[in-house]
């Protein structure tokens, strides 16, 4: 990643509009969390546990729901105005993901 | 005398939807200083042909070009961090933020100074505003103010003038005029003839999936020259 990439991504995360798109996140996190939960429970499984197949399930229709939103709030066009394409958006969201089912998972 | 390369060009494009080809061997370019247009009917291609350009659209054939160098994976992103900036018609101002705090984030992130861009764009009043609480035309003043600041070397836009009325159209075409005097390549597709003659530098017309430059078209009058275009008759 170039210098260049580095202090628009860091810009980008230190912004509200980076705020904003991890809220909207969270929540599509935490729906999916709940449905898995529900699903894991019913087959007798640990509703929170980290299972890497569900985990990646939920991740990829977070990320497309989220990419949805951001069309919808024009914002597609203007991070990659502002050199950021969707690889380099949708990667922090994955680190986020990974962390809040961590986290659950701990608890 | 060496004539200087398109800042960004996109050559020899074909692109199919299904059965139909809406591009063949079609070719655009902007240069530094110059108000390039691209005009044609509905449904011409025009849009298909500036998103290919912008690396939004995948081409079936043709290439584009920046400097005269070929783009090996021409992106989006990837032509923005060249310097590249795209105003779809839809718009591109995010309507969950401030039109200042959008201001300051491009600022941040490309360089710029925000307060000049929105000086320029005579955009003050507006910086506390959301998108979705202004006009077209404020929408398109503050995109202009949101170029600005990101300094760039070409922008390409997709219809700047629709639904505009008169006062804000003439302060976008301004603006336009005054971007390309200081240096950057100005594209633009349009069906306004009357911005088009008053704006560009050159005309590229679009018919059939082909381009072609329309260096006569401010020697014959609009109305002429429109239904030239247009493949209109009388």
């Amino acid at each position: 990643m170039t210098t260049d990439r580095l202090t628009a991504v860091r810009a980008w995360l230190a912004s509200p509009l980076f705020s904003r798109q991890a809220v909207d996140f969270a929540l599509l996190w935490l729906v999916l969390k709940g449905a898995n939960a529900m699903a894991a429970a019913q087959v007798g499984l640990t509703p929170l546990g980290f299972r890497p197949g569900a985990e990646a399930g939920a991740l990829a229709f977070e990320w497309f729901a989220l990419l949805v939103f951001m069309r919808r709030a024009r914002e597609d066009v203007l991070l990659a105005n502002l050199g950021l394409g969707v690889p380099v958006v949708l990667l922090p969201f994955a680190l986020l993901h990974i962390l809040l089912s961590a986290v659950v998972a701990v608890l | 005398m060496t004539v200087p390369a398109p800042r960004l060009a996109a050559d020899s494009v074909v692109r199919r939807f299904g059965a139909r080809v809406v591009l063949n061997a079609a070719y655009v370019d902007l240069m530094p200083g110059l108000v390039t247009a691209l005009v044609g009917v509905s449904g011409s291609g025009k849009t298909t042909l500036l998103e290919i350009l912008v690396g939004r659209l995948r081409p079936h054939g043709g290439q584009v070009r920046w400097d005269g160098t070929r783009v090996p994976r021409p992106t989006h992103a990837a032509l923005a961090r060249r310097g590249m900036i795209y105003a779809p018609d839809r718009g591109w101002l995010s309507t969950r933020l401030p039109v200042g705090r959008l201001l300051e984030l491009a600022a941040r992130m490309r360089g710029g100074d925000w307060r000049a861009g929105a000086r320029a764009s005579g955009i003050e009043a507006l910086l506390t505003r959301r998108s979705p609480s202004l006009s077209t035309g404020e929408q398109r003043l503050c995109e202009l103010a949101l170029a600005r600041t990101c300094r760039p070397e070409a922008l390409v836009l997709d219809e700047p003038f629709r639904g505009l009325e008169p006062l804000h159209r003439e302060a976008v075409g301004r603006l336009l005029v005054s971007l390309a005097r200081e240096g950057t390549a100005v594209l633009f597709a349009d069906h306004d003839a009357r911005m088009v003659l008053q704006v560009a530098d050159r005309v590229f017309a679009i018919e059939d999936g082909r381009t072609r430059p329309v260096p006569e078209f401010r020697e014959r009058p609009v109305v002429e020259w429109y239904r030239g275009w247009a493949g209109l008759q009388g």
